[in-house]
C-alpha cells in the first residue's frame, strides 16, 4: 500500500529575488523514505530551501520525524529559511500540531511559499 | 553446464589459434586408402583415414567402384579450412577397408559429427541423421551404431562413403569430420558394448548432478512454499531449469537431433536461465539493488547466451569476423569476467561486513569462478602466443575413467554447499526468529502489566478507556493517576516506529511516568522530554498531558499530539515539538473547564490516521461526532475503517 518516495530538485526564484531550492516529494513519507529525502537534503545549498508535499497523500509518524530532523538542521543549524507547500489539509493540521509551523512557513501552494520567502 | 556458450567460445578460441598455427598440410606419407583390418577381436578406427571432394555432390561417390584415386587425404586434426578458404556445404568422405573375407555382423559407429549426414557401405545407404541443407546444430555426444547387412562385404573389401552436410561460419565448422569425430568399424557386439560403456563414462557426471539438481530443488522449493520468501523461489526456479536442461542434454546425448533456431535459442536459454536466477539469489541474499551490477550483469548473460553466442545459427548468411567472430568472443569474455570476478568480491565485501550467510555463498561460487577465470586467462595467454595450445589441463579431470569436465566437478560442489546454505540458514533464521518471539512475548507481557497498572480507580470521574495495539507490542501510552486532592492526571501518547524498540520505549515512559512526582503537565512533559534526550537518539514521542481537578477546571500541555477533545469540539493549543527531539522544547499551559455531563476525550494518531483498503484517512473532521461516542465504539470506528497504528482512546467525565 506504502508508494516508494521520490525525490526531485528544482530551483525556483522567491518574491525577494533570492534563488530557492525546491525538494518535490512524490510518494507517500514513512521510515524507509529517510535515506532518499536526506540524501536530496545533502545536495542543496543556498539560504532558501522549499519542501514541495504536492505529490505526497501519506505522511507516518516516522514520516515526520525525518521533516522534523531537516528542518531543525537547515534552520538551527545551517540557518536556512525553510517554507513548506502543497501539504493536503488532513497534514497541514499534523505539521502544524507537531511545530513544525514555527521551523518553517505553511503555504497551500508554490506561488505563495515563494512570495514568503 | 550452464556455462556451456563460455566453454564453446573458449573452444572457438582454441580452433582459432591451432588454424593459426597449421600450415595446409602434406598428404600422409602411409597409403590411407586401403585399411587392413585383419580381426573381429576390436573395432578399428577409421577416423583419420578418410579422402574428401568439396567440390562436387555425386551420388556415384557412394559407389564402391568409383575411382577416387585423385581425392585428397585427411588428416584427422585437420579442419576442412585447411584445405579449401570456401568449401561447398556437402562434403563427401570415403575409406577402403580390407576385412577377412566372409566377415559378418559388423556395425560401423559414429560419434562426433555436429551435423546432418549420410553413412553408405558398398553403395548401400546404412545410416544418417538429419537431412543435408537443412540448418540447424547436432547434439549426438556418444556414438550412434549403424549395423551393416550380412552380405554387405562377402569378399571381405568394403568401401564407406559418408556425406556431410556442412554449416561454415568464419571461425568454424559445423558437421563434417572434425577432431572430436570418432568412427569405428567392427563387430556389432563389441561396438554396441562400446557405445554403451562410452554413454555410462559420458553421462555419469550429468546423472549425478540432475539427482543433485533436484534435491537442491525440492528443497529450495519447500523453503518457498514454507517461508514464502522470494530468496528460495529463485533458487527453485534455477534447480529447476538447471534439472531440464541436464535431462535434455542427456537426451541430446543418446540420438542425434537436428535443431531448429527457435530450438537452439530454447535450449541456450535453458542453459543461460539457471546462472541468471542464481545470481538473482545472491543480489537478494546480499541485499543489492536490481537495477544496478547485478541487473548488468544478467541481461549481459541473457544476450551473450542466447543470442551472440547463437549467430552463426541465428544468422549464418554474415561471415563476417566482427559479427561472429571478435564481438561474441570479446562479449562472452567480458560478461564471464564480470560474474566471476566482480560477484565473488561483492559477496567477500558483504561478508567482511557482517553478512553471515555470505561466507557460504563465497565457498560455493569461489571455485566455479576460479576454473572460468583461469579457462579465460589460459585462451588468451594462447591467443597471444604466450603459451602453447596443448592439453587443456583445466577442461577434464585427470586420472579417472569417467568423462567428467572440471566445471561439472564445480558445479556439483556448489549444489552440495548451497543445500548446506538452505539447511543452516533456515536452522539459524528459525533460532532468530524464536529468539525474537520470545523477547516480543516479553515485551508484552512487560507492556500488559505496566498499562494495567495505568489504570486505577479513579474517585470523582468516570472514565473509559481503550487500547488496541496494531501488533503485539504497540507504541501507544496512556496513563491514569488519581490525585490525593481529588484531582485527576491523564496522558496519552505514541512513540514513533513499531515493534520492539517502541516497546521498549514506551516501557522506559511508563516507567518515568510512574516515577513523576509533579503532576503539572507542562512540567511533566518538560521532564519527561529530558528522560528521553538522555537517551540518546531513540526516535520522537508526542504526547497530551492533562489534569482535571475535582471541581472540573483542567489544565492541559500538548507535545505535537493531538488535541483533547471536550463533547467533540477539538480544545486549541500551539504546535509544539514532539518529545526527545530538541531540549529547547517548550510546552504551554492551556486550561479548561469539564462540566458536569460533559466528556473529555483524549486519543492517539490512530483513530484519525486509520486508512481505508482505498487508501484514504479517516481525517479530523469525523471526530467532531466520533469523540461523542464511548471509548470502545470511537476505537472500534477506527480499526474498522483500516487500523494502521495502535489506538488509544481515553475519556473522562466528572462522576
Amino acid at each position: 500500500m506504502q508508494a516508494p518516495t521520490k525525490v526531485a530538485t528544482r530551483t525556483a526564484t522567491a518574491a525577494s529575488g533570492a534563488p530557492v531550492t525546491i525538494l518535490a516529494f512524490a510518494g507517500d513519507i514513512a521510515s524507509t523514505s529517510k535515506e532518499p529525502i536526506l540524501e536530496a537534503y545533502g545536495a542543496t545549498d543556498g539560504q532558501k530551501l522549499l519542501l514541495d508535499f504536492s505529490g505526497t497523500e501519506y505522511v507516518n509518524s516516522s514520516g515526520i520525524a525525518i521533516i522534523i530532523q531537516l528542518l531543525l538542521d537547515a534552520t538551527k543549524t545551517g540557518g536556512r529559511t525553510v517554507g513548506i507547500f502543497g501539504l493536503t489539509p488532513h497534514f497541514q493540521k499534523v505539521f502544524t500540531m507537531v511545530g513544525i509551523g514555527k521551523y518553517a512557513t505553511l503555504s497551500p501552494d508554490e506561488a505563495t511559499a515563494l512570495g514568503l520567502l | 553446464m550452464p556455462r556451456r556458450s563460455l566453454l564453446a567460445i573458449l573452444l572457438l578460441l582454441s580452433m582459432t589459434a591451432l588454424r593459426a598455427q597449421t600450415p595446409v598440410p602434406a598428404p600422409d606419407t602411409a597409403d590411407p586408402a586401403h585399411l587392413t583390418w585383419t580381426g573381429m577381436d576390436r573395432p578399428l578406427n577409421i577416423s583419420s583415414f578418410w579422402f574428401t571432394n568439396s567440390t562436387q555432390d555425386e551420388p556415384a561417390f557412394a559407389q564402391p567402384g568409383y575411382d577416387d584415386s585423385h581425392w585428397r587425404p585427411r588428416k584427422r586434426s585437420d579442419t576442412l579450412r585447411s584445405y579449401w578458404q570456401r568449401p561447398s556445404h556437402v562434403v563427401w568422405y570415403r575409406a577402403h577397408i580390407e576385412a577377412p573375407p566372409g566377415t559378418k555382423d559388423l556395425a560401423v559407429s559414429v560419434n562426433g559429427i555436429h551435423g546432418p549426414f549420410e553413412l553408405y557401405a558398398n553403395g548401400r545407404r546404412v545410416g544418417g541423421a538429419g537431412r543435408i541443407g537443412d540448418p540447424g546444430v547436432f547434439g549426438d555426444m556418444v556414438p550412434i551404431v549403424y549395423p551393416l547387412p550380412a552380405d554387405i562385404a562377402p569378399d571381405g573389401h568394403l568401401v564407406l562413403a559418408l556425406r556431410t552436410g556442412i554449416l561454415f561460419t568464419k571461425d568454424s565448422q559445423q558437421g563434417g569430420l572434425s577432431t572430436d569425430s570418432s568412427l569405428l568399424l567392427g563387430a556389432a557386439a563389441h561396438i554396441n558394448d562400446t557405445r554403451s560403456l562410452s554413454i555410462f563414462e559420458s553421462l555419469a557426471s550429468n546423472y549425478t548432478n540432475l539427482v543433485i539438481a533436484c534435491i537442491a530443488g525440492i528443497v529450495a522449493l519447500g523453503l518457498y512454499l514454507s517461508a514464502r520468501g522470494r530468496d528460495y523461489l529463485d533458487l527453485t526456479l534455477s534447480y529447476i531449469t538447471l534439472a531440464v536442461y541436464n535431462m535434455l542434454e542427456m537426451w541430446e546425448f543418446t540420438r542425434p537431433i537436428q535443431r531448429s533456431g527457435f530450438a537452439l535459442l530454447v535450449t541456450a536459454l535453458l542453459a543461460t536461465a539457471p546462472v541468471i536466477f542464481n545470481l538473482e539469489f545472491i543480489r537478494r541474499i546480499l541485499g543489492r539493488p536490481r537495477w544496478k551490477l547485478f541487473g548488468i550483469i544478467q541481461i549481459l548473460l541473457l544476450v551473450n547466451g542466447v543470442v551472440i553466442q547463437n549467430l552463426f545459427v541465428l544468422a549464418p548468411q554474415i561471415f563476417s569476423f566482427l559479427v561472429q567472430g571478435l564481438f561474441p568472443t570479446v562479449l562472452a569474455i567480458g560478461t564471464y569476467a564480470l560474474l566471476d570476478f566482480v560477484v565473488p568480491v561483492i559477496i567477500y565485501r558483504a561478508w567482511r561486513h557482517g553478512n553471515r550467510d555470505a561466507g557460504l555463498l563465497l565457498v560455493a561460487v569461489l571455485p566455479s569462478s576460479v576454473l572460468v577465470l583461469a579457462q579465460i586467462s589460459r585462451s588468451i595467454l594462447i591467443l597471444t602466443k604466450l603459451i602453447a595450445n596443448s592439453n587443456n589441463p583445466l577442461e577434464r579431470v585427470p586420472g579417472i575413467t569417467f568423462n567428467i569436465g572440471w566445471s561439472e566437478v564445480t558445479s556439483f560442489f556448489a549444489s552440495i554447499v548451497l543445500l548446506l546454505f538452505m539447511v543452516l540458514r533456515t536452522i539459524r533464521l528459525a533460532r532468530e526468529k524464536a529468539e525474537l518471539s520470545a523477547e516480543i512475548a516479553a515485551a508484552h507481557n512487560v507492556q500488559t502489566l505496566l498499562l494495567a497498572r495505568a489504570t486505577q480507580p479513579t474517585p470523582g470521574f468516570a472514565v473509559e478507556t481503550a487500547y488496541r495495539p496494531a501488533s503485539e507490542v504497540g507504541g501507544d501510552f496512556f496513563l491514569i493517576s488519581p490525585g490525593q486532592d481529588g484531582s485527576l492526571f491523564a496522558i496519552v501518547g505514541d512513540v514513533s516506529g513499531k515493534g520492539m524498540q517502541a516497546a521498549l520505549r514506551v516501557s522506559l515512559i511508563l516507567g518515568a511516568l510512574h516515577r513523576e512526582s509533579s503532576r503539572e503537565p507542562s512540567l511533566v512533559l518538560q521532564n519527561l522530554n529530558s528522560a528521553l534526550l538522555s537517551q540518546g537518539d531513540i526516535g520522537f514521542t508526542t504526547a497530551c498531558a492533562l489534569l482535571v481537578e475535582k471541581d472540573g477546571r483542567f489544565r492541559y500541555a500538548n507535545a505535537g499530539h493531538l488535541n483533547p477533545y471536550l463533547d467533540g469540539e477539538e480544545l486549541p493549543s500551539a504546535g509544539a515539538l514532539p518529545l526527545g527531539i530538541s531540549p529547547e522544547a517548550e510546552y504551554d499551559t492551556e486550561e479548561g473547564h469539564l462540566a458536569t455531563r460533559q466528556r473529555l476525550v483524549l486519543l492517539s494518531d490512530g483513530v484519525p490516521e486509520a486508512r481505508s483498503a482505498a487508501g484514504d484517512l479517516y481525517g479530523f473532521d469525523k471526530l467532531v461526532t466520533l469523540t461523542r461516542l464511548p471509548a470502545n465504539d470511537i476505537a472500534e470506528v477506527a480499526h474498522a475503517f483500516g487500523q494502521t497504528d495502535d489506538i488509544t482512546v481515553l475519556a473522562l467525565a466528572l462522576a
